[in-house]
């Protein structure tokens, strides 16, 4: 048996500097330009997480995308995407950063964000990332296939419960990997203040059969990134594999949004 | 394995609401226990929590892990912290551990929760979240902890001016033992729009240094349930070490931070008791006892019921303990270096049917221990001696309501007639290398130590299929399961040596290997599992692909580095621990090599721990080796060539001929090795001479024979092993030797020796000229004798003078030499039957 370790030290960029800010667009799903976080590494980098957050109270609750790209001005390339919801209350919390099970190599030289959101206001977002410098020191396994987000650019599928503690029906998340793909995590939002737990599933409808289940539950309300990560990222979807969530709940006919983060395979 | 798994994470409980976890009514004082697995369909893995609901402000909340029966549960001393700022806030209600505690958890072990905390009244609702039978190597086999203890986070303040570092917060002032830190617990001052950031330092006061930074972000207002910053991996920190934490942040505010440690708790194996003083030879009222670690439990037994303080090694000993067997230490083969199975078994008594309606319908895989002490010891509280340990392997309810457990040692337990051994390599080819061609897949990968080298390559490169790698396909071949010393040494194609190195072929340590390798890494990490690997391109990849023309390299193996930056090991002694450790014991994957197992010398909670392998045992075996060649015996060898896959008996019997070294248990159970020393001083030591006056006992009689098996005078031995596949034989290597004086005496007795883990001529030759002079100059006698309870104190493969009348010679024995193969001790009478090899006349 063999954990992973790492003696890398990680870093933040920017660094004791406040993060990069960008304008929402105001058009729902829209990418904003590219924002520079730096404009060089020293070595290539390896993406460990990426802190999201915006100061304001919402009354509709806001889903976003982050890429995090490379290349100079007008030549960026999406390195990896992340995922994460910004609840009805507005951001009220200590933000979590959207951690990498898998961290994501190759970031050199100069790095940037963009952003898209779900909702049309044109509020002001902050980014951040955490970084360990190639070689790595230790047994992390990372990669160079990006982290991918369902439904992409669009918003969560909305799951409902059955009858207290009874499952949903199942929703399509994905109609066809098009991969072997392995999930590191879920972006799941709470409509009540309850306990929830959402099975992700493949197979065709009416025959999907669960792969894990992710619990969470919301005492006054969730609040973003609203990302729930597996501690083992789960290698069982098959290419070609339908993917489906479901719901119950300790609060019957809840409801919960979904959405799922994953790499393809190779890794 | 890898970091990746295909088993769900599971809750409990399931589709139901989260269990409350009671509150002591003291602050940091443990509640009750609340069962969440009652009866585990797998092993456990706790995979971390959710909380929902409860009341409270400022949390600072440990939940801690309890295994074994509802009413008896034992705690793994594992706190998980969390810092939970307002149960009316907003956050996330979900806390999972960045790697899932795994191995910690006896199969079929009940798992229980309870919480402490700065609340007296605090009552959280807890889920558990947790795998069974979690197929990944990511699951870390020690508890969580957090500093400050069983207190409220330390504060970390900032320094009042936008991104200038505050002044550092201790943590800890120095770790007990090695730590894997995974992160920060956190209990964040009341801020808006505020950037963070937290470096975690090392070092003494004032003269900190930064190991790692975390960063975090604040929207309106710090009213969250659950704060942490959990690093990308754990990151090892050593015992000793003070830990501190400064932070910076955007804004110009001084504020203050309560921030914890968290970690995984690393102890250091700890030398097991030594058994007290009266131990063996002063034991004149023995007690026998054994101890079952079931499910997380502990049940113990001995004849009569030992009613002991709860403090003293689990406390009361039911009197349940109607047989112990014989307890048996034999050393491997010197002929053949095969090794038995040694095991040992308890009959207990199961009248009030407590075993046949137990909680488990087996304790198939539980451990058995089997203690000895003196009743002059045990009430004074002394530590036994632990006379054997290991897995259970079966456990039949017998005859006359008795149920009877039979333990085997850890390379046993894997052992049957019936069914397949552990093989060797344990890693196949396989999912890995997605596009493996048929022929490949499910062959071992192989195992290099020392250097492999021939003319036109030693080494025949497996074909795994292509790869793409940043987005070109090469083909690639498979050298190894580990990083190699320096890489890859030469390629050959066609006789030919390949030197296209950027076009047609890349190899760790030639030019251009970074097109395959972008950090220059002299290995390759899939999945968790490191790699040595050569690519082609062109002609040369068609070729390999097609079998018409095969690649063959030279390459240096294992290096102490694990990542081929170090000098090759050679040392044939120093090989065969790492074999030992890193791939029979268990199976290395990636990253730094493997420590060793390690086992409790009680499965209670008193954190004495011994490693499973004594790794001085071969240390001591390689000085010995310089005594019959100068620098030592050398070692170069491929396991698992060709994808070829050999049972763990097969690879160890192997290793015992090659180094010329017999294994087996000792006397703390460790699996050891001992060469024979021609010296006498160091081979007899300070042992005192057995008498029969004294000390061997008249029945079972002392007696002598020869071994005819053993004898040879002519023997004639191969070695460099042919790992080529092509047809040439299966030896590189061959030579003979004779014993000119025991062909006069016996004429010519021939026996023929396979060494496959030697290639060089000089360590064939010595280890062959080792053992003819060890056998051949005569046929050894053997050596048979009984003692009383003292024969425990000669352990096995220890060198024994006796002295005997019954000894060979007009008088006798006196002060004979022996070298002890077998030790076995009869509870039933307390005799421990001894059996020896007569080496006087080989000593000088």
């Amino acid at each position: 048996m063999s954990f992973q370790v790492l003696a890398n030290r990680q870093f933040a960029s920017p660094s004791a500097a406040a993060s990069a800010t960008v304008a929402a667009t105001g058009v729902a799903w829209t990418n904003t330009a590219w924002v520079q976080i730096a404009p060089t590494t020293d070595v290539v980098w390896i993406l460990t997480s990426v802190i999201v957050w915006v100061n304001i109270g919402v009354s509709t609750a806001i889903d976003f995308e982050v890429d995090i790209g490379t290349g100079g001005i007008g030549s960026e390339v999406v390195l990896t995407t992340v995922r994460g919801r910004h609840s009805t209350a507005g951001v009220s919390m200590y933000q979590q950063p959207i951690r990498l099970p898998i961290p994501i190599d190759n970031l050199n030289g100069r790095h940037s964000f963009r952003l898209r959101t779900s909702s049309t206001r044109t509020d002001t977002w902050n980014c951040a990332i955490t970084y360990i410098k190639n070689p790595v020191s230790g047994t992390l396994l990372v990669t160079r296939s990006p982290t991918l987000v369902a439904p992409a650019a669009a918003a969560p599928v909305t799951l409902t419960a059955g009858s207290t503690w009874l499952s949903g029906t199942w929703v399509q998340l994905l109609a066809s990997a098009s991969a072997d793909l392995v999930l590191i995590g879920a972006v799941l939002s709470l409509s009540a203040n309850s306990q929830a737990e959402v099975d992700i599933g493949i197979g065709a409808a009416s025959s999907e059969v669960a792969i894990t289940t992710f619990r969470y539950g919301t005492q006054t309300t969730q609040v973003s990134p609203s990302f729930f990560e597996l501690p083992n990222p789960l290698d069982a979807i098959p290419s070609g594999s339908r993917v489906a969530a479901r719901m119950r709940c300790s609060s019957s006919g809840a409801t919960s949004t979904a959405a799922i983060v994953y790499h393809a395979k190779p890794l | 394995m890898s970091v990746l798994t295909t088993k769900a994470l599971l809750t409990a409980p399931s589709a139901a609401t989260g269990l409350t976890l009671a509150n002591s009514g003291t602050n940091w004082v443990y509640g009750p226990w609340t069962q969440f697995i009652a009866v585990p369909s797998s092993v456990v893995q706790i995979a971390g929590f959710t909380v929902h609901p409860g009341s409270w402000s400022g949390l600072s909340m440990d939940i801690d892990i309890g295994i074994g029966l509802a009413g008896i549960e034992a705690s793994l001393g594992s706190p998980m912290r969390v810092e939970l700022s307002n149960s009316g806030g907003r956050g996330m209600e979900t806390y999972m551990l960045p790697v899932p505690i795994g191995g910690l958890i006896a199969a079929g072990a009940a798992v229980s929760l309870r919480q402490r905390c700065n609340s007296a009244s605090a009552t959280p609702g807890v889920a558990l979240l947790y795998y069974y039978g979690l197929d990944s190597d990511h699951q870390i086999p020690y508890v969580t902890g957090a500093h400050p203890v069983a207190a409220a986070p330390a504060t970390v303040a900032s320094s009042g001016v936008a991104w200038t570092n505050g002044s550092w917060g201790v943590l800890i002032a120095s770790l007990t033992n090695n730590a894997y830190i995974y992160g920060l617990g956190i209990l964040p001052a009341s801020l808006t729009g505020v950037d963070l950031e937290f470096d975690i330092g090392t070092g003494g006061a004032g003269s900190e240094t930064v190991v790692t930074t975390l960063r975090g972000g604040y929207g309106d207002s710090a009213t969250a349930r659950m704060e942490y910053l959990h690093l990308p991996a754990p990151l090892l920190v050593v015992a000793g070490t003070r830990v501190s934490c400064r932070c910076r942040q955007s804004s110009a505010t001084a504020n203050n931070h309560g921030v914890a440690l968290i970690y995984y708790d690393a102890p250091a194996p700890v030398t097991p008791p030594p058994p007290a003083t009266d131990y063996p030879c002063g034991l004149t009222t023995p007690v026998f006892w054994g101890a079952l670690s079931v499910a997380g439990s502990v049940v113990q037994f001995a004849k009569q019921p030992l009613r002991d303080p709860s403090t003293y090694y689990g406390g009361y000993k039911a009197p349940r303990l109607l047989h112990m067997s014989r307890i048996n230490r034999v050393a491997s083969d010197w002929l053949t270096g095969a090794w038995s199975a040694q095991t040992a078994s308890m009959t207990l008594a199961d009248s009030d049917h407590y075993f046949r309606t137990f909680p488990r319908p087996s304790l198939l895989n539980s451990t058995a221990y089997f203690y000895l002490e003196s009743e002059t010891t045990r009430l004074a509280q002394g530590n036994p001696a632990l006379l054997f340990h290991g897995p259970i392997y079966d456990d039949p309810l017998t005859e006359h309501l008795t149920y009877t457990v039979q333990a085997n040692d850890y390379v046993s337990v894997d052992y049957n007639l019936f069914k397949d051994d552990k093989l060797i390599p344990q890693r196949t080819i396989d999912d890995d290398f997605p596009n493996r061609p048929n022929a490949s897949n499910g062959l071992g990968v192989p195992i290099i130590g020392g250097t492999v080298s021939e003319t036109g390559g030693g080494v025949r490169v497996i074909d795994v299929g292509n790869l793409v790698i940043g987005g070109v396909a090469y083909a690639i071949g498979l050298i190894a399961g580990h990083a190699c010393a320096g890489g890859v040494t030469s390629l050959y194609q066609g006789g030919a040596l390949l030197t296209a190195y950027g076009t047609d072929v890349w190899a760790p340590g030639h030019a251009n290997w970074t097109d395959i390798q972008p950090s220059g890494a002299l290995y390759f990490d899939i999945n968790g599992h490191r790699y040595t690997i050569v690519a082609f391109k062109n002609t040369v990849a068609t070729n390999f692909q097609n079998g018409s023309q095969p690649v063959y390299a030279n390459v240096s193996g294992m290096e102490p580095n694990a990542d081929g930056t170090g000098a090759v090991i050679t040392d044939l002694l120093v090989l065969y621990k790492y074999l030992m450790v890193q791939w029979l014991t268990q199976s290395y994957a990636s990253g730094a090599w493997l420590a060793g197992l390690t086992f409790p010398f009680y499965p209670g909670t008193l954190g004495t721990t011994a490693p499973i392998v004594d790794e001085t045992s071969f240390t001591t075996a390689s000085a010995t080796a310089s005594t019959y060649l100068g620098g030592g015996f050398l070692g170069a060898f491929v396991i698992g060539a060709n994808g070829v896959r050999k049972s763990v008996r097969e690879v160890l019997r192997d290793c015992n001929v090659s180094c010329n070294v017999l294994m087996g248990l000792n006397a703390q159970s460790q699996i050891f090795v001992k060469m024979f020393d021609r010296t006498r001083a160091t081979f007899i030591g300070s042992t005192r001479t057995l008498s029969w006056r004294r000390d061997i006992l008249k029945n079972p009689p002392f007696a002598l024979s020869r071994n005819p098996a053993w004898f040879a005078n002519d023997l004639g031995y191969q070695y460099a092993a042919n790992y080529r596949n092509d047809g040439t034989g299966d030896w590189n290597g061959s030579n003979s030797q004779g014993h000119a004086p025991s062909k006069v005496k016996y004429g010519v007795v021939t026996a023929r020796r396979f060494y496959p883990l030697i290639r060089d001529a000089s360590t064939a030759d010595a280890v062959a000229g080792a053992q003819l002079n060890f056998a051949g100059p005569d046929p050894l006698r053997i050596v048979k004798w009984t003692m009383s309870l003292c024969g425990m104190a000669f352990d096995l493969l220890s060198g024994v003078p006796i002295t005997h009348y019954g000894g060979t010679g007009a008088n006798g024995w006196t002060a004979n030499a022996v070298w002890i193969t077998s030790q076995e001790l009869d509870p039933s009478n307390g005799t421990v039957s001894l059996t020896g090899i007569d080496v006087e006349a080989l000593l000088s």
